[in-house]
């Protein structure tokens, strides 16, 4: 059987063909069991697929789901819109990361030229990582902070609180 | 002076809460996102197979829903209109991620003659004896299995009931890819659904 006939016969099921090549086709199914034995599949699979579309409900609530929706399309929103319609909901984190990440720069800025402590190096090379918290001197005694500190990469950060 | 009517959002039909919609309305179109948001976030779901994508997916249709609402004249239901929407964002979405992703050997297969193409057609009906939600079930991972292109063709011609020249149009290839598409996708979910009934069985 040739890819055309099969075609065929799928355009036919799906009534996409004349009346008088479907006959044809439907007489050439009687006389090959194989080709009958196909349009019963396509058949089959057919009604099977339309009498059970699989069901998916929208996973989050109610309002999670419209909150988004709504913070494009009020006008005092829509002028904030960047060229991605999701941006804003990054931007929302971003807004967080930029003074913390300023922070942290200005730490590790700070603390860069501190020798290597050679407690925290190891032999094989690889990343060593300490952590530690202490008080400032910066005129908040109550402030601590959390150091990152890689000795492979050279690289000092603190994390103030 | 008397108080203003307040309008029964969940009493109004479709064709009404459009109306108000059309003029500004955020409440009636929410009713409408709320009536309509599970059918459309399926369609979504069943193009792509990928929960935060479909979610995105369908949250962006409503708000190009929101913005072309001026555009819905009711030629056809909203929620037929809605679909359309979702579905071209789906497909538009599928053309983004195959220009970034190589043919699949499933595809290449497919050009070449394809496995399922040649086999023999299976007499036994895979479904047989199974409840709905099962048989719901097992089409729904067998859907999973079939490449986007695959899935698209056959989600557009069974569920959305398409003809073939439509699907070609919407999707933008010849009628004989749709055929061919189509006809790999079905033989395809047969053999799916046949290894699956073959799995499960003790």
């Amino acid at each position: 059987m040739k890819n055309e006939t099969y075609l065929e016969l799928q355009a036919c099921l799906d009534g996409e063909r004349d009346a008088l090549r479907c006959a044809e086709l439907e007489a050439q199914c009687a006389q090959e069991p194989e080709l009958g034995a196909l349009r019963d599949q396509i058949l089959q699979s057919r009604e099977v697929l339309r009498q059970h579309e699989p069901d998916h409900r929208v996973p989050v609530s109610r309002e999670f789901y419209w909150r988004q929706i709504e913070r494009q399309i009020t006008p005092e929103n829509r002028t904030h819109t960047s060229s991605n319609p999701w941006m804003p909901s990054w931007g929302a984190a971003l807004r967080w990361l930029v003074p913390i990440g300023g922070l942290a720069a200005a730490a590790a800025l700070f603390q860069l030229p501190d020798s290597p402590d050679p407690a925290s190096q190891t032999t094989s090379g690889a990343r060593s990582v300490e952590t530690t918290q202490l008080a400032l001197n910066s005129g908040a005694p109550e402030s601590t902070s959390v150091e990152y500190r890689s000795e492979s990469d050279g690289v000092t950060i603190h994390w103030i609180h | 002076m008397p108080e203003p009517l307040k309008r029964d959002y969940p009493k109004t039909p479709d064709d009404g809460l459009v109306a108000w919609a059309q003029a500004g309305d955020t409440e009636a179109f929410e009713e409408l996102v709320f009536r309509h948001r599970d059918k459309i976030y399926a369609r979504a779901f069943m193009m792509m197979r990928h929960e935060d994508e479909a979610l995105d997916l369908s949250q962006e249709a409503w708000v190009k829903a929101w913005q072309r609402l001026h555009q819905f004249h009711g030629e056809s239901s909203f929620a037929t209109w809605m679909t359309r929407i979702v579905i071209n964002l789906c497909l538009d979405q599928i053309r983004r991620q195959k220009k970034v992703k190589s043919e699949s050997i499933e595809h290449l297969e497919e050009e070449g003659g394809g496995v399922e193409r040649l086999m023999p057609a299976e007499e036994i009906n895979p479904t047989e004896g199974l409840e709905k939600g099962e048989v719901r079930r097992r089409i729904d991972e067998a859907m999973g299995k079939l490449t986007p292109a695959h899935r698209a063709v056959l989600v557009l011609h069974e569920f959305e009931g398409l003809q073939y020249k439509e699907i070609a149009d919407r999707i933008g290839v010849s009628i004989g890819t749709v055929m061919s598409r189509l006809f790999y996708a079905r033989r395809r979910l047969a053999s799916l659904l046949q290894g699956l009934r073959r799995e499960r069985q003790p």
